[in-house]
């Protein structure tokens, strides 16, 4: 009968901390979804040079010359600009006779890229919180103008969690001025991720149609970011410890009132 | 004849003179709480269903032993090969017989796996020596070199492919590698300092070919979540020296082996697979035998081993047959 009884204590304790736990994850995606404009900051090599702008998507890009759309892998969100491939020369193949239009001659010392804009992969650094609604997620990007002209970008970057919902983004933020042969690093940092444990970063660079005579297309990098279930995880660790706890103090005081004390 | 009777030691003679005894009264016997449970009487099993379990505790085991191989094991096993590896090739480094071509100072074809530089990326903290060849296999020591592509540092294209995930994950970070950003490569031409031009993922159109006089070097390796390739990465890199002659290469991309391949799995071993699973079954028989003729404990001491080594073994195999940028 007291087992009973002890067994519902624990049980009540277990569901309890369950029930706490269970809506915190619950609470996570909302409050995620609803941070999905909590955007912190973003700043480019040069801090003042930018300001995130709100500017709409251009929609989907054609691809001058019937060229077969590359896989980037990436997995945009519906109704976001449609990454076609790489800011790369399109008419670049393997092969040294298709070689781009790009004229820039090299100083002395320097080597000719061939090409017009490279990119880093994404960059991705979690900082930690154990509050999900402080959960900040840092990635960055880094351009290369190797052309001969001085070109405006835009930058898209977004957040994904495992199930496909974007749960927070940045979108046409403008990269202005990137001059022949400058080297910018971008970093934006995304907020109210909740903790989801494994989220997929994208980051898109929309360059201009055409660069010194070469068409150019929109390049996205990817990066995976892991965000341990903090909050989750502690409330799941004292629930059980609770249940421990509780089952130990029922069972001593049970040995008590079988000897008499109580 | 007078006896003298000793009073016990628990006997105490009060100052009235009595002599009281304590008497330990023992306590009755309580009752259990419950009633201990009935033995469960479990139905005997058919001829076929012995067989279907020890099968799923077989396959169990090569499951657990899977999973341990691929994120524990191999790691262990990478550092290992890498220890003896740089061992191999300081010791040709010092004695000026590093390879520079795809044959040793004989002129004999160098092996899979055979030592032919060290690639150091200090931004990423990678320091590895990278070998020959680019199977699943081969890859499991570090980074492989594609056999149908110059060393690194001489004039054309090299290709470095490495895992992403398993054994020692070398190139896991690379995608971390920015435009402009330094890195270099000892070979047995000595060392070279390559600039990261960019990365591309699979699908991306190329870059466009060096000239003659231009050395280029595409780190190759998987991208995705760990253990889940979704694609291929590729960083390319240009030598900011001059590049070196290169030397004479035997296979062409015609004669690469499929198995060298990105992200191609290597069934060239998959005897051994057969193999493998047959000294597990063997082992599996002979335990159950021992078991009922000898007796569990040495049982228990002959062949916990030798299954563990059957079930590893196996495990080793179809990690084979994984990716090799995995």
């Amino acid at each position: 009968m007291h087992w009973d009884r002890g067994r519902v204590a624990a049980s009540l304790m277990l569901l309890t901390a369950l029930g706490v736990a269970g809506g915190v994850a619950c609470a996570s995606p909302a409050s995620a979804e609803g941070c999905s404009s909590t955007v912190l900051t973003i700043t480019v090599g040069s801090p003042d040079a930018n300001t995130p702008t709100n500017e709409p998507g251009s929609g989907c890009v054609s691809i001058p010359g019937g060229v077969s759309e590359p896989a980037t892998g990436s997995n945009p969100a519906p109704g976001t600009p449609l990454s076609s491939g790489p800011g790369l020369p399109r008419n670049a193949t393997p092969s040294a006779s298709a070689s781009p239009a790009p004229t820039a001659t090299p100083k002395p010392g320097e080597t000719d890229l061939g090409g017009i804009l490279y990119l880093s992969g994404l960059r991705s650094n979690y900082v930690w919180s154990v509050n999900p609604a402080e959960s900040v997620v840092e990635l960055r990007i880094t351009l290369r103008n190797v052309s001969q002209s001085t070109f405006d970008s835009t930058a898209r970057f977004w957040i994904d969690t495992s199930l496909g919902n974007t749960v927070s983004e940045i979108a046409n933020f403008r990269i202005d001025g990137l001059r022949p042969n400058e080297t910018r690093v971008v970093t934006a940092r995304l907020g109210g991720l909740g903790q989801w444990t494994v989220l997929q970063a994208h980051a898109t660079i929309k360059p201009p149609t055409t660069v010194d005579g070469v068409a150019l297309a929109p390049i996205t990098r990817d990066s995976y970011v892991f965000i341990p279930p903090l909050l989750a995880g502690g409330i799941g660790v004292f629930g059980v410890g609770a249940f421990f706890l509780g089952k130990s103090l029922v069972a001593l005081r049970l040995a008590a009132r079988a000897r008499g004390v109580l | 004849m007078t006896t003298e009777l000793m009073p016990p030691a628990a006997a105490r003679v009060t100052p009235a003179g009595i002599r009281t005894t304590k008497v330990r009264i023992p306590k009755p016997i309580r009752a259990p709480r419950r009633p201990p449970r009935a033995p469960i009487l479990r139905a005997a099993l058919t001829t076929g269903q012995i067989v279907a379990r020890s099968v799923l505790i077989v396959f169990a085991a090569l499951l657990l032993a899977f999973v341990l191989n691929v994120t524990v094991l191999s790691q262990i096993q990478h550092l290992v090969v890498q220890q003896q590896l740089s061992d191999a090739y300081r010791e040709q480094l010092a004695a000026g017989t590093a390879p520079v071509s795809e044959g040793d100072f004989n002129n004999v074809l160098l092996p899979d796996g055979a030592p032919l530089g060290v690639i150091s990326i200090p931004s990423l903290g990678i320091k590895e020596i990278f070998v020959e060849g680019t199977s699943a296999d081969s890859l499991k020591s570090g980074p492989g070199h594609r056999r149908d592509t110059v060393l690194p540092g001489q004039a054309g294209i090299s290709v470095i492919m490495g895992r992403a995930a398993a054994y020692g994950a070398p190139f896991a970070r690379i995608q971390e590698l920015a435009p402009g950003d330094q890195f270099s490569v000892r070979t047995g031409q000595g060392k070279q300092v390559f600039t990261v031009i960019g990365v591309r993922y699979a699908g991306d159109p190329t870059l466009v070919s060096p000239t003659p006089t231009q050395s280029r070097l595409t780190l190759v390796t998987a991208r995705g979540p760990a253990f889940i390739p979704s694609g291929l990465a590729y960083v390319d890199a240009q030598l900011v020296q001059q590049a070196k002659p290169a030397g004479a290469r035997q296979t062409t991309y015609i004669g690469l082996p499929p198995q060298d391949l990105a992200m191609a799995s290597d069934t060239s071993t998959i005897w051994a697979l057969v193999f493998a699973l047959q000294f597990l079954v063997i082992a599996e028989i002979a335990s159950v035998w021992a078991f009922r003729r000898i007796g569990a404990q040495k049982t228990w001491v002959v062949f916990v081993p030798v299954t563990l080594l059957a079930v590893l073994f196996t495990a080793n195999q179809v990690t084979i047959l994984l990716p090799n940028l995995l």
